[in-house]
């Protein structure tokens, strides 16, 4: 759908002459003694344009209503009686927008499930206004009796609401903003949703139903499916198409035109339900994506925190050694040089190898304590990946990224330290996302696959992407302590999982590299029961 | 006047061993203690010097004792010397009253250099002590007039403004001025107003 920037210079043109088309198009049926129709969709354009663009839109939506009623409806009345039904309507719609105490904290787009609801809420209300303040003026200026006034309003009403229900919410996501923030569904799910509309409609307009405001209700099914699915964006849509079926479904089943008003009013609570479960899929969506990344934020703060206190300590326990040994070479060379006695001088060297010494042992220490030997035990791979995925899963459905795992059924159990096996995982398992998530152009579908062969002793387990690969320059230092490619890495990951891994006898290596994917495989020792 | 000495405080054998070998061979004389306790146990205050401490020890804490040791009557100046210096803990140490603030490992003049800088603030700070306590010990021979006459007369008052002040004779007055410059060791009225800024505890 083309885009065109709101309060650019065509606009105004542009959105005439859409609303009359839509208009034209939609303005099918016997009307009543005025021109109301009970699925009134410009409704729905010029609401989406007032909560895009409160001040400024109601010149335009003023315009627009009068155009369309002069081209192409027709209207009975004087222009001055539909002067001031339509400008009715513009205040009754306006002031949901443009009172502050109306407006609340609603935003339009849609992002929080509080938008949605408010929409809900107010369209019916504002539309009441709406309805009233375009018939009374009928009344009063005795074109019509007063005793037509509730059949006209409600049926203004429930083509307004519907109307909107279903166009403003779909404009706001579709056409001003991108849509939602949901995970990419596969085209195979996207052909079975739209098969189930498809359906739903062919069920409920048939020649074998008589009547098919009977069975109105499968209708239903297939939005909340889709709103669970795709969220509030994908709802709009599927909203949409259903509407305009019943409206064609109608057309084409002769006798029903007149039961118009009813099937609206079905259709309105079809798509209050289905955006009410849409905003609350979207909004747990939201939720989950801004807790990962306060989880990713907080384990980044304690791990540099973690980094500067051991910093801080390392520094304090290397400064005093470094500062005797000078202070005792220093002394020496003084003695010396003052020619003093050889006695002192050799304890004076003494104590400076000394402290040189302490300062080894602190280091040893330190790289003892990073090294730290975990206890190995028999455990069973594929419970150990199933509890890392958990932590992976959300972020791989968010990227769209597949998760392929393909264990051996009999494998046996292996023998390292739970914790240990965990972080090798855990670590090759977030370089393969991160290297899938970060990457620019994606040509195929992203797929991370963990596969294991078992041999003799040893089982070989391997963690294949489908990302750019390795750069050829960084393939050498790739295992070096403190090297990342990685704008916030630290260089540890990869140097600690092929220590852990060579501590229990294995080997952990670059197995693939290249613009189709990388794959890192190590191999850990297996328990055969003897 | 007994030579001035470093006194060391620090828990880690070796840095001590190491500032007492530095400071015997420069020629300073030095004693060490392995903790604030025991340096406040043998602490006495006649004795000149400056204070070395390490921040970091187990009890008392480098900073603690140098906050001890400003609330002294004639306290010696403090450097403190860290393994690893931050700068909320320098602007600690610099707030309390500490002298410098070195971080280790730093190069044995430095320290000796700064040590000697303590050495001769601490000469003049006691110097100055005595000076005042010597001031007032003549200023407590005055007699009550005397004073009165005094504090006029740093005032800039002339004899007559002093004489009607006081409601007494500008003989009776002249003679009190005879009288206590002679008490305060001093001809000059220009002295006396020192003296008096000394008495008060500023310098002059």
């Amino acid at each position: 759908m083309q885009r065109f920037a709101i309060g650019g210079r065509l606009f105004p043109l542009v959105f005439l002459a859409v609303y009359i088309l839509v208009d034209r198009v939609t303005f099918i049926h016997d009307p009543p003694a005025i021109n109301i129709t009970p699925w009134n969709p410009p409704a729905g354009l010029y609401l989406a344009l007032l909560l895009l663009k409160p001040r400024g839109a109601a010149p335009l939506t003023f315009a627009a209503l009068m155009l369309g009623d002069l081209l192409v409806r027709g209207s009975p009345a004087p222009v001055p009686v539909l002067a001031v039904s339509n400008l009715l309507i513009v205040l009754s719609y306006g002031a949901g927008v443009w009172l502050p105490p109306l407006r609340l904290r609603f935003s339009p787009d849609l992002g929080r499930m509080y938008d949605t609801v408010w929409l809900v809420i107010m369209v019916p209300i504002a539309a009441v206004a709406a309805a009233l303040g375009f018939t009374l003026p009928y009344m009063v200026t005795g074109l019509l009796p007063w005793h037509d006034l509730p059949a006209i309003a409600a049926q203004y009403w429930v083509g307004d609401v519907i109307a909107i229900l279903t166009v403003t919410p779909f404009l706001l996501l579709h056409v001003h903003r991108t849509p939602g923030n949901g995970p990419r569904r596969s085209r195979i799910e996207t052909a079975l949703h739209a098969l189930a509309v498809a359906a739903a409609l062919a069920v409920t307009f048939n020649p074998l139903v008589p009547d098919p405001s009977k069975i109105l209700y499968v209708l239903f099914l297939p939005i909340i499916w889709i709103a669970m699915r795709r969220g509030l964006a994908g709802t709009t849509a599927a909203v949409l198409v259903i509407q305009i079926g019943v409206i064609v479904g109608l057309s084409i089943s002769p006798g029903h035109w007149r039961d118009l008003t009813y099937y609206q009013t079905v259709m309105v609570a079809l798509a209050g339900t289905g955006l009410l479960v849409g905003a609350v899929v979207s909004e747990r969506w939201r939720l989950e994506i801004s807790l990962g990344q306060r989880r990713a934020e907080l384990s980044r703060v304690a791990r540099l925190s973690l980094i500067g206190e051991m910093a801080s300590s390392l520094a304090h326990e290397l400064n005093q050694p470094l500062f005797t040994t000078m202070g005792y070479t220093r002394s020496c060379r003084q003695l010396l040089v003052r020619g003093g006695e050889r006695d002192a001088i050799l304890d004076l060297m003494d104590r400076a190898t000394a402290e040189a010494e302490r300062a080894a042992g602190v280091l040893r220490s330190i790289r003892d304590f990073l090294r730290q030997d975990g206890q190995p035990a028999k455990v069973d791979l594929t419970a150990a990946l199933d509890g890392i995925l958990v932590f992976i899963r959300p972020d791989a459905r968010r990227h769209g990224i597949a998760l392929a795992v393909d264990l051996p059924a009999d494998l046996p159990p292996l023998w390292i330290d739970a914790v240990q096996l965990d972080q090798i995982l855990l670590n090759l398992l977030r370089n393969s996302l991160d290297a899938l998530a970060n990457r620019e152009k994606r040509d195929g579908p992203d797929r991370i696959a963990v596969t294991a062969t078992l041999g003799e002793r040893m089982v070989e387990v391997s963690v294949a992407d489908t990302g750019p690969g390795v750069p050829e320059d960084k393939v050498g230092p790739l295992f070096d302590l403190f090297f990342t490619t990685k704008p916030s890495g630290m260089g540890l990951g990869l140097p600690i999982c092929r220590s852990i891994v060579e501590a229990h006898g294995g080997r952990l290596w670059l197995a693939r590299n290249g613009p189709e994917g990388a794959c890192f495989s190590f191999t850990l020792p297996v328990v055969r029961d003897a | 006047m007994p030579e001035p000495t470093v006194f060391i405080v620090d828990d880690d054998d070796a840095v001590r061993h190491c500032i007492s070998v530095m400071c015997s061979l420069a020629g300073v004389p030095c004693e060490t203690f392995a903790d604030g306790e025991a340096f406040m146990s043998a602490y006495q205050p006649t004795r000149p010097g400056c204070l070395v401490v390490d921040q970091r020890m187990p009890g008392m804490s480098g900073l603690e004792l140098l906050e001890w040791m400003s609330a002294q009557a004639q306290p010696l100046p403090v450097i403190v010397i860290t393994g690893h210096g931050d700068v909320p803990i320098a602007v600690n140490a610099f707030r309390s009253g500490a002298l410098d603030f070195l971080e280790k490992p730093f190069a044995d003049e430095y320290l000796l250099q700064r040590v000697r800088e303590a050495f001769d603030r601490d000469a003049e700070a006691r110097q100055r002590a005595g000076e005042q306590a010597s001031v007032f010990t003549r200023y407590r021979r005055l007699s009550r007039r005397e004073r009165s006459v005094m504090d006029l007369m740093v005032r800039g008052l002339a004899n007559k403004l002093i004489a009607a002040e006081l409601n007494i004779g500008i003989r009776t007055v002249e003679s009190h001025r005879a009288n206590l410059l002679k008490k305060m060791g001093t001809a000059s009225l220009s002295e006396l107003t020192r003296l008096h800024l000394r008495l008060q505890g500023k310098d002059a």
